[in-house]
Parts: C-alpha cells; sequence; structure tokens
C-alpha cells in the first residue's frame, strides 16, 4: 500500500494562486452581471435600481403674464436670458452651446442657480455668418456619485 | 467516576490548562462561575446591540445629512480607525477601577445623546467630534471586557459567534425601519444606544476584574525595529506596504458605502435606512462564513494563495458601486467582499503565526498599529479628490488598490515559491 504524505500541500502553491483568482474573476463578472439584467430592466422595474440623478433637473426660461421683456434674446452677439430652476437639484454650472451649420462653440459658465431660484444670465455668443444657429444650455449638477456632470438630455434649447 | 480519576492521578501529572485554568479562581463550574458567564453573555449581546444601533454606516449616513462634505467624512472615518487602534492599544496598559470603568461609560452615553443634538442642529463638526470620541470610548471599553475561565455550562464560542452576530443583524434591521419610519428615528436610536452601552457597563463593574492583559500595542520603537528587520528583508516590507494599500482602500471605500445606498435608494427598495441594514445584515452573517473557509483550506491550499484570494474577493465590493449599482448586485458584492476580507484576514493571521517568531510577531503588530497613520492619511486623499470627482471615484479607486494589492501578494507567489515562504 501506497503511503500518503499528509504534510505535503495537494497543488502547488503556484497553481492554486492561478486557480483562485480565474474562480474570482468568474465571481466578479457573475456579480456584476446581476447588474446588467437589473439594468436593462430599469424603466419597467425601478424597485432596486440606481435612479439616473439628472431626472431631477429641470432648467427652464422663465415666462410670466406680466413680462415686458422676452425671456431670452440675443443682440450684439450677446446672449441674455432669463432662467428659472424648476428642478429639485441646485444646478452648478452651465455650458452655452452654440450650433451653427459648420461650428460648435462651449463655453461653460459659472451659474449658480438654486432650486426655486431665478438668474439672469449673460453670455458672449460667436457672430453669426448668416446660417442657422440653435443655442443650448446644458445644466451641470455636483453629483454626488459622479461630481460635476451635464444633464445634455435637459439642455434647454433655443432658436433665434 | 470522574473524582475517582482525579483522585489518582497525582497533582504534578494532571493536564496543565486544567492547573492553568484553576489558577484563575474558584470560578469554574461553581455559582459564581455561572453568574460570571452569564453576565459576561448578557453585556455581550448589549454591547453587539449597541455596536449595531450606532452601526458606522448609519453614523456616516447622519453626517451627510447633517451637510458634512465628502472629504470630511472621508477623514472622520480614517482618524476613527487611527484613533481607535491607539486609544485601545494605550488602554491595555490601564488597569481600570470600577469608577474609571463607570466614567468611561457615562461619558459614552453622553456623546451619543450629543449625537442627537448635533444631527437635530445640522451641525456636521459638533456630530464628527462626537462620533471620534464615542468611537475612543468604546474601544478603550473594549480593552476593559473579561476573558474569564470557561464554564462547563457556557456556551461555545463559535455559538456564542452566531448568537451575537444574530442578534446584531436584527437589531441592525430594526434601527434601519426605525430610522425611515419614526420621525425623529435618530433620537430614538441614539438614546437606545446610550441606555444599551450604560446597561453593559453597570454589567461590567459587576463582573470581577481581570487577572492579566495581552499587549498587542507595542513601543514606537519596536514598529521601527519590525522596519529594520524588513529592510533586510523585502518579502517584509512589501508585506507591510500591500497591508498599508489594502487597509487605505478598505477606510476610503466604508466610509462611503451607507451614504451611497442612502443617496441613490432612499425612494427605492424599503427606504434608505432599512437599505443599508439589509445590505450591512448580509455582511455579518458573511463574516462567520469567511474564517472557516480559510481554517478548512489553508493546509491543502496554502495561506499565500488564500490571501490573493480574498483580496482579490474583496476588491469585488467597491466595483459593484462602480459597475453594476442595483441592490441586488450590490448586496451579493457585500457578501462575497465580506468573505473576501475574512479569508485574507485569517490566512494573513495563519501566516503571521507561522513564519514570525517571537520578538518580531509582536514588533509586526506594532507596526500594523502605527500603520493606520499613512492608511488614514491616504484614505483622506482619496476622500479629498473624491470631493470634486464624486462617489464613484473612490469606489474605482479602492478597488484598483485592492486589485493591484492581490496582483503584489500574486508576484510574491511567484518569486518566492522556492524559498519556502508561502
Amino acid at each position: 500500500m501506497s503511503r500518503i504524505n499528509m504534510g505535503k500541500k495537494a497543488i502547488s502553491p503556484l497553481a492554486a494562486t492561478i486557480i483562485l483568482i480565474a474562480f474570482s474573476v468568474a465571481i466578479g463578472v457573475s456579480v456584476m452581471s446581476i447588474g446588467i439584467n437589473l439594468g436593462s430592466r430599469q424603466k419597467t422595474n425601478e424597485t432596486t435600481c440606481m435612479a439616473d440623478e439628472c431626472e431631477a433637473v429641470q432648467l427652464q426660461f422663465y415666462s410670466s403674464a406680466s413680462q415686458k421683456y422676452p425671456p431670452v434674446s440675443i443682440k450684439d452677439n450677446q446672449l441674455s436670458a432669463l432662467l428659472e430652476n424648476n428642478g429639485k437639484k441646485d444646478i452648478s454650472k452651465v455650458i452655452v452651446r452654440v450650433v451653427t451649420g459648420s461650428e460648435i462653440q462651449n463655453n461653460m459658465h459659472d451659474w449658480k442657480i438654486r432650486k426655486g431660484e431665478l438668474y439672469r444670465a449673460s453670455a458672449e455668443v460667436m457672430k453669426n455668418n448668416g446660417s442657422s444657429v440653435q443655442i443650448e444650455l446644458v445644466p451641470m449638477i455636483e453629483s454626488l456619485n459622479r461630481g460635476l456632470i451635464p444633464c445634455s438630455a435637459k439642455a434647454l434649447k433655443y432658436t433665434p | 467516576m470522574e473524582k475517582t480519576l482525579k483522585r489518582a492521578i497525582p497533582e504534578k501529572m494532571r493536564n496543565p490548562a486544567e492547573k492553568q485554568t484553576r489558577k484563575y479562581g474558584e470560578l469554574q463550574g461553581s455559582p459564581a462561575g455561572e453568574k460570571s458567564w452569564k453576565k459576561e453573555i448578557a453585556k455581550e449581546t448589549l454591547d453587539y446591540a449597541g455596536f449595531s444601533l450606532t452601526s458606522p454606516q448609519f453614523m456616516n449616513v447622519f453626517l451627510f445629512i447633517s451637510g458634512a462634505s465628502i472629504f470630511l467624512i472621508g477623514i472622520v472615518n480614517a482618524a476613527r480607525v487611527f484613533l481607535n487602534t491607539i486609544s485601545a492599544g494605550l488602554a491595555e496598559r490601564m488597569n481600570p477601577s470600577r469608577i474609571t470603568i463607570l466614567f468611561a461609560g457615562l461619558l459614552l452615553s453622553a456623546t451619543l445623546l450629543a449625537m442627537i443634538f448635533a444631527i437635530s442642529s445640522s451641525n456636521p463638526l459638533i456630530l464628527a467630534g462626537t462620533l471620534l470620541a464615542s468611537g475612543m470610548i468604546i474601544a478603550i471599553m473594549g480593552t476593559f471586557r473579561q476573558s474569564e475561565p470557561a464554564s462547563k455550562n457556557e456556551p461555545k464560542i463559535a455559538h456564542r459567534a452566531l448568537y451575537n452576530s444574530a442578534i446584531g443583524s436584527a437589531i441592525l434591521l430594526i434601527t434601519g425601519l426605525a430610522l425611515d419610519r419614526v420621525s425623529s428615528g435618530y433620537s430614538l436610536v441614539l438614546s437606545a444606544a446610550a441606555l444599551v452601552f450604560l446597561i453593559s457597563t453597570i454589567l461590567k463593574m459587576l463582573m470581577p476584574s481581570k487577572s492579566e492583559m495581552k499587549k498587542t500595542l507595542g513601543s514606537v520603537k519596536e514598529g521601527l525595529g519590525f522596519l529594520r528587520e524588513s529592510s533586510k528583508n523585502p518579502f517584509l516590507l512589501i508585506l507591510l506596504i500591500n497591508m498599508v494599500i489594502i487597509t487605505s482602500a478598505q477606510i476610503a471605500s466604508n466610509s462611503f458605502y451607507g451614504v451611497f445606498i442612502y443617496n441613490n435608494f432612499f425612494i427605492t427598495g424599503i427606504g434608505g435606512f432599512a437599505n443599508i441594514a439589509i445590505i450591512f445584515s448580509i455582511a455579518i452573517i458573511a463574516s462567520l462564513i469567511g474564517p472557516k473557509i480559510s481554517l478548512i483550506n489553508f493546509k491543502e491550499i496554502g495561506n499565500f494563495p488564500l490571501l490573493v484570494f480574498g483580496t482579490a474577493i474583496s476588491s469585488i465590493t467597491p466595483l459593484s458601486y462602480v459597475f453594476s449599482p442595483n441592490l441586488a448586485s450590490i448586496g451579493a458584492a457585500t457578501f462575497l467582499g465580506m468573505i473576501g476580507g475574512a479569508i485574507s484576514g485569517v490566512s494573513l493571521g495563519l501566516y503571521i503565526g507561522s513564519r514570525l517568531q517571537g520578538e518580531l510577531r509582536q514588533k509586526y503588530y506594532s507596526i500594523m498599529a502605527y500603520a493606520t497613520v499613512p492608511s488614514a492619511m491616504i484614505a483622506s486623499l482619496i476622500a479629498y479628490i473624491g470631493q470634486s470627482m464624486g462617489l464613484v471615484f473612490i469606489f474605482l479607486t479602492s478597488g484598483i488598490m485592492l486589485i493591484a494589492a492581490s496582483m503584489v501578494f500574486f508576484i510574491m507567489v511567484l518569486l518566492y515559491k522556492e524559498r519556502e515562504l508561502l
């Protein structure tokens, strides 16, 4: 009968380590895939998934019946707008995006607009060479998860 | 029959362990001993209830809703780890009188009540101060705990761990629900914690004082001695640096798990605090399983491969908050991460126990206590950058650090396999 060496390890430390690393990668991928499956069902079932932080953002041009001036205007390449934060989050900055036929100009402005507040904003925009211009105001919020993030889906659009 | 046998064996030939137990006094099996372990278990139960009521994850959320920044939350948690280690180490040198114990208990209850004021007045600085103070007092009182000789009727340690974990999980869930459902639930929870710790202190006072205390924190000189030893042996130095990296990553990520869950799942699941309670109840249960996996497998696989595995597995928790932020995934990742942490902790302990002998081992424990300083500093730096980059950055950095530490252990396996170090 052959003798069993009880003191010796079953496999070499290197082989054991490689097997265990492969095992931990497999476990990690499995755990993350739980999230991917749930993420695809996020829109229909939001009981366990994280909500999009930009959902709570709402930036609008201020308008009221007694208002004498338009909420937004461009005069001498100067954009003036009266903005209102109707969302549930404070807006930290705003990106003013001017899109012409061939060019896109992005400028970030420190327009801090608290919840429910009005803000008179002004910014210089590029010279209009006659082609159509679209102006987008993209609100940016301080996200606890991701720092300062732009909410492009909540951009305020204006075509003069 | 047993009596007859005992009489037949001369005193000198009896089991030395039995003699040791008898040396502690007449508590063994006596009515006094019975009462003592019952008090010990009652105190332990109250302590676990208190720890659940004042869970660090809830405390971090209190800091967050009081208006503390990410950096402040990070620095408070980092300072807490360092101060708890050092104050517990210093308390080991004390021989506290009953009055000292009572004073510490009263002070703890007072700081918990001060937290109610800090939260209600939304003052993050007072809250941070009371959190640090309460943590230090709990750490100091932990060293005053009894370690009585086992009575024959006393439940086994494994059973006690299971029982305490069950109590801890149940109280954590109740606390989470109370914080969500009861208006000003924090007042109720912190008042209950103050009362629980006060009763625990009174029970502690009624117990006989401990005969001998084992010192775990050595002098700075001892710690430096380990560093000198490490300069001759790069293996020890890499081990030490890797442990600093792991501790930093764990401090940084642990500080924000609760805050992340509370902030992102406030209206989903069963409520902000209750979601935290569920996730961390899972962690308590997982912490029972991890050490068993290490103890069963270390002979067949070896400590170092298990250390690589445990560290790699523990990186899943922070990474799940980045790549799969939903409650199911976070729950599963927390379970695995806790098992991984326990596996690596036990494996490292077994490794140190078997490879480092006598004075060197004592020096290692000393340097590890002092190594909480660089760990706390690195964790604070991560929190500082996370202030502008967001929590996802903190979790991603922690996850990458844990994977890197695991890879360093793997490289150590590759380099040192020939030298009988594994």
